[in-house]
């Protein structure tokens, strides 16, 4: 048996303006854009990645900006919020900071052991900032543009939300070896690993919900860890033994990746933790020019003349990629 | 009978697909799309429905037109009728994702393409037209915010686009939907903007 995954490694999710959704992630929320990419199946779409200072796993968030995305539709089958963590006490700033930044934001409020912050990305993508009174070790970037002790140290949990929750619990604690950690009402909260911030999930059954439809401001999936190639293929073993179809070791240039959908429909993925973001580009340098892997390198020109124009997030705005084509 | 149209369907090679509905051509049947469809998406189920209007000598079509070369009144809100009731139940017949289904057509398969889509939006999450009519002068105020539309049509002549796809795409942008205009070639944009789909509506991720 393949060791129980450590946590998130990233979540993805659909949005429409690359430009907007750039700014958003890197000047309100904080986070560096780590990679400036495109989608390897579909090169007119970007790949862009948010995390902390080298984009560590369990730190990303990850998207697929198409303008012409259609709007998608929250609901069962999808995981529906994504949560970060925040220090203890810092939701005040954020409450402000998020005013002054025009975000659509509740007051915070508290839920159980946690104090959590809800807003909606420019997109429609519903966010949390959750305070977590164990605190968070992980290191935030130290250079963003959100003071170091407001700043957001990771992943915290991501809900997915089910017409009925049974099959897909059974998957989560039977096959991936996560551990149920509180039932409260109708939200069943499992925590992969050594639990924490960054390794939790709440499965959310609600049956009354409609069925939700990924496109734009949804979660296209959600991707566990596991540290090596070895573990990953193991993992593929064991899913597959359990009935599951599971797409084959897919080159993610970052990590690599399996897929397969629990029963519930959410898009599944076990991604290794290495290479990360450094295999193309210097620490100093991520994100900041248009990398490409090897076989898409020889058509740079091409694609490069199909995407937008986006420009670096933050003060110097220098233009990254695009720009060239497209209505 | 409403909900019943003659039809031909390709499944999908494997794995998770969209599924392309398309309408034939005036003076097509529902054999003649599946050419197209499969050049435009090799990996979707295909999904030809025949048009209700037989034109004699075989073929078929989709509306209507009178002595003068007009639409036959109604026979356009007849199109939007007729695949309302067809799609749902023929995605439960063929064992499709309802939540996956993209419209095309062209000329006046398009023009009845356009016309589904400003009457009965949530029918489908997409559509592909290829040198539309304008089907309605003052369609019905619906929310298209929801289906993403790529419209192509050659130029009217240098530099001058085509006037009756920017009107559809003046009705559709003011309705909400997030179209894709392309007046110079079309087929290979199109392939390009189905895979850019794909990853948007998280098609073809899984297997």
């Amino acid at each position: 048996m393949p060791s129980v995954p450590a946590g998130l490694h990233h979540v993805t999710a659909i949005a429409t303006d690359p430009q907007r959704n750039a700014d958003f992630y890197h000047s309100v929320l904080g986070l560096r854009l780590v990679k400036t990419t495109v989608n390897f199946d579909a090169p007119e779409t970007y790949h862009l990645y948010f995390g902390t200072e080298e984009g560590a796993p369990g730190t990303l968030i990850t998207f697929f900006p198409w303008p012409q995305a259609p709007r998608g539709r929250p609901g069962t089958g999808q995981a529906t919020t994504v949560a970060f963590s925040v220090p203890s006490g810092s939701l005040g700033w954020w409450q402000r900071h998020l005013q002054q930044a025009g975000a659509a934001a509740s007051a915070p409020h508290a839920r159980e052991d946690e104090e959590v912050l809800g807003l909606r990305d420019p997109d429609g993508l519903a966010l949390e900032l959750v305070a977590h009174s164990g605190g968070d070790e992980r290191p935030p970037w130290p250079e963003g543009p959100v003071p170091v002790e407001h700043a957001i140290r990771g992943l915290h949990a991501v809900t997915v939300t089910e017409a009925s929750h049974e099959h897909t619990a059974a998957l989560l604690s039977e096959t991936l070896g996560f551990r149920l950690e509180r039932e409260q009402r109708a939200r069943f909260r499992f925590g992969a690993g050594a639990g924490g911030p960054g390794a939790r999930v709440d499965v959310l059954c609600s049956p009354e919900a409609p069925q939700g439809l990924v496109a734009a401001g949804t979660v296209h999936h959600i991707a566990w860890r596991t540290p090596s190639d070895e573990e990953q293929v193991a993992w593929r073993e064991t899913l597959v033994d359990e009935g599951l179809n599971v797409t084959p070791v897919l080159d993610r240039q970052y990590f690599h990746s399996i897929y397969f959908r629990e029963p519930g429909g959410v898009l599944l993925e076990i991604a290794t933790d290495p290479p990360g973001f450094t295999a193309d580009e210097p620490l100093m340098a991520l994100g900041r020019a248009l990398r490409l892997p090897p076989w898409l390198e020889p058509s740079r020109a091409e694609i490069e003349r199909n995407l937008p124009a986006l420009r670096s997030p933050g003060p110097d705005e220098e233009l990254l990629a695009g720009g060239s084509g497209g209505s | 009978m409403i909900g019943e149209l003659v039809h031909r369907f390709v499944p999908a090679g494997h794995g998770e697909a969209l599924t392309l509905v398309l309408l034939h051509g005036t003076g097509g049947d529902e054999h003649s799309p599946v050419g197209c469809g499969a050049r435009l998406d090799p990996g979707a189920a295909l999904l030809c429905p025949r048009g209700p209007v037989g034109l004699g000598g075989g073929g078929f079509g989709w509306f209507r037109r009178d002595d003068a070369g007009a639409v036959v009144a109604g026979d356009l809100v007849s199109c939007g009728a007729l695949l309302g009731a067809f799609l749902p139940a023929a995605c439960v017949r063929c064992g499709v994702d309802a939540a996956r289904l993209v419209l095309v057509g062209c000329g006046d398969a398009a023009t009845a393409v356009a016309a589904v889509v400003l009457q009965q939006p949530q029918l489908v999450r997409a559509a592909v037209v290829f040198s539309p009519g304008v089907p309605f002068d003052a369609p019905p105020a619906v929310d298209l915010s929801a289906v993403s539309v790529f419209v192509a049509a050659e130029r009217a002549g240098p530099g001058v686009p085509p006037r009756q796809a920017v009107r559809l795409v003046e009705q559709l942008r003011k309705r909400g939907a997030p179209v894709r205009t392309c007046w110079d070639g079309g087929v290979a944009e199109a392939v390009s903007w189905l895979a850019a789909l794909r990853v948007a509506l998280g098609v073809g991720s899984a297997p």
